[in-house]
């Protein structure tokens, strides 16, 4: 695939995953998201994406605002808008494992029936799919390694996952399975369990370059194998030494980002250019670029990572 | 005659609270069927039962287990069209929440309220009813229905209050909001709906009563709407034995009690003065008429034919 002909969108993540003191390594660790003062701070952050140089940005309806809040910030930023993004609770994590066809049941999975909505009220086709990143779970402090291994709760999350992709399905949305660090689906051999579990007809494969590669697993491999499956990624660029460290040290998940796991892409030492050339030439998705904690102002890491596109794709 | 029967729309009421007041306690077993995914399968059933009935309209209910698109799917294929949602808000302190009013569990105390905007938007609809909340556990549902029980002027201040952020909430989404008494809420009595209606500026907030909810309580509803006319927006329209009304309210009766006697009627059945009251509206009223059988004495496709008749013996055909 010709780097020149792929579409990029930016996650505002920069201006999301902020600690509290931005001096103080040892001061909270935000999410603003979540945050219902974000609501009015977004429209300026979604301005000034569009003022890096990006013109698409990942769909992100608050839960504080409605769709059409929404899409009236998207629009008056002048951007469109790429995939989002869900997650899927392991039921075990969070106390009873309940049967099919039970109230709680239907409604453990309310979160990526509003994720389809979303998606379908923007037009979106595709969706990021995976494991709940749960703060309180053991890999949160033992990430990157495949800590904690157990195969039934593997299975269980395999099985949740599967129920999960059948509600996206009949919505119309279809889900790319999403390997994150810090979860049940973190190493090669989770992801491919999934992967092999659940039929490509039914879900794509949608990688995080970064946490592949924070697991130790060749990115570039793994697109290649998987190319008939890959339906869009994220990419993020990383410390690579604080990388091993997280693996060989036993760096919590949380450590490693306050000590500058995240960089902007051309500042770490990912392959990203060679990566993304794995990509089959028939690849028609999205890449959307995280900077999880940002190296420098968010606006300013924004702009370094529009020129790092700028740069690749000679446009 | 002002109203003519393109006016009229339903709740599917009649098929979803026939079991109410019957709760083994097990959460989705409240008796309120759309909280069920098992719903999912019979809402295309009961919407093709409303239009076959007579109905052009049906109530705005996206169950929680559904998405806008495949509701809006539904809804076409039925035939019918949608009118204004209902959306009820409590006060955090009766949920064992203390708001300090600007904190984020406030914020978000609003979000179901965001929710049926969106809902509302995404069906074309710019006007939604608003009550009170009505949670089992309250004095008005558990031991006395439509007297005003327990009243209290600082909370009902407070209702006005949490009523009044919920108009802003869904003012700024560009949804018109409508007041709505209902019997076991802390809007009750004609006298707090008054109060309420007074506390909240007419520009954010209309009227959208229950016409047999205030009969309940013993309120005079053709002078209540004449009164109100310029305000109203839209109503809700219920029948009932208003001689077990006025019983429930001499003797202090739980709301559920009332409600598993023959209580609730199909329009017409019953004594609430319901085509006099509707007379009292502006000539121009281009509002929703949603009538409501809470619990159906018959058979629920039945029980909506019987509500059409109704429409159709009182009513005009509207110019369409």
């Amino acid at each position: 695939m010709q780097i020149k002909n792929l579409r990029f969108a930016l996650n505002a993540i920069q201006w999301i995953n902020v600690k509290e003191d931005p001096n103080d390594l040892e001061s909270a660790s935000l999410w603003r998201f979540a945050d219902p003062t974000f609501v009015a701070e977004y429209p300026e952050v979604l301005g000034e994406i569009r003022a890096a140089g990006f013109d698409a940005t990942m769909m992100e309806v608050l839960a504080t605002q409605t769709l059409q809040n929404f899409a009236g910030m998207v629009e008056q930023a002048g951007l469109k808008l790429a995939p989002g993004y869900v997650q899927v609770p392991l039921m075990s994590d969070h106390g009873d494992r309940f049967e099919k066809g039970t109230f709680e049941r239907a409604h453990w999975f309310d979160g990526v029936r509003r994720r389809a909505e979303e998606s379908n009220f923007f037009g979106l086709k595709t969706v990021f799919l995976a494991a709940e990143v749960n703060y309180l779970a053991s890999r949160w402090e033992r990430p990157a390694i495949g800590h904690d291994f157990s195969q039934d709760r593997l299975d269980e999350m395999t099985e949740l996952i599967d129920e999960a992709v059948d509600i996206l399905n009949a919505e119309g949305v279809r889900p790319g399975l999403h390997n994150h660090v810090g979860t049940w689906i973190e190493t090669e051999y989770e992801y491919e369990h999934v992967l092999n579990s659940i039929g490509a007809d039914r879900l794509g494969v949608s990688f995080d370059i970064g946490h592949l590669e924070w697991a130790g697993i060749s990115a570039k491999d793994a697109i290649t194998k998987w190319a008939d499956r890959v339906q869009d990624l994220h990419l993020k660029d990383l410390d690579l030494e604080i990388a091993r460290r997280t693996r060989e040290v036993g760096l919590s998940y949380e450590r490693a980002t306050d000590l500058g796991l995240y960089l902007e892409p051309g500042i770490g030492g990912l392959d990203l250019v060679g990566t993304l050339q794995a990509l089959p030439d028939d690849f028609d998705g999205w890449i959307i670029i995280e900077v999880d904690r940002a190296s420098m102002d968010p606006a300013a890491s924004a702009r370094h990572t529009a020129g790092w596109v700028s740069e690749v794709t000679g446009s | 005659m002002t109203l003519t029967q393109e006016h009229f729309s339903l709740n599917t009421l009649q098929w979803i609270t026939v079991s109410l007041g019957e709760s083994t306690g097990e959460p989705g077993s409240v008796g309120w069927e759309f909280d069920r995914s098992s719903f999912l399968a019979r809402q295309p059933i009961v919407l093709a039962q409303v239009r076959e009935a007579g109905f052009s309209s049906v109530m705005l209910e996206v169950l929680p287990t559904q998405t806008l698109q495949t509701y809006a799917q539904v809804v076409k294929e039925s035939g019918l069209r949608v009118s204004p949602g209902y959306v009820h808000i409590g006060l955090p302190e009766e949920f064992g929440r203390v708001h300090t009013g600007e904190d984020e569990e406030h914020f978000r105390w609003f979000d179901k309220i965001r929710r049926r905007a969106e809902e509302s938007l995404y069906l074309g609809l710019d006007r939604v009813f608003l009550a009170a909340d009505m949670a089992p556990g309250r004095p008005r549902i558990d031991v006395s229905a439509a007297a005003g029980y327990a009243y209290d002027r600082a909370r009902l201040d407070r209702v006005a209050n949490i009523i009044g952020e919920a108009a802003a909430v869904l003012q700024a989404e560009g949804v018109t909001p409508a007041l709505h008494n209902h019997v076991g809420t802390w809007i009750e009595t004609a006298a707090e709906y008054e109060y309420v209606l007074e506390a909240v500026p007419s520009s954010v907030l209309a009227a959208g009563p229950d016409l047999g909810h205030l009969a309940w309580t013993g309120s005079d509803v053709v002078e209540w709407v004449a009164a109100h006319a310029d305000r109203i927006s839209d109503l809700h329209v219920k029948d009932m034995d208003l001689q077990l009304a006025a019983a429930a309210r001499r003797t202090p009766t739980p709301y559920f009690d009332v409600m598993a006697q023959r209580f609730f009627l199909e329009p017409g059945l019953g004594d609430v003065p319901l085509v006099e009251a509707l007379a009292g509206l502006p000539e121009d009223f281009g509002g929703t008429v949603l009538v409501e059988v809470d619990k159906p004495s018959m058979e629920p496709f039945a029980s909506a034919k019987t509500s059409w008749s109704w429409i159709e013996d009182n009513f005009p055909k509207g110019v369409s």
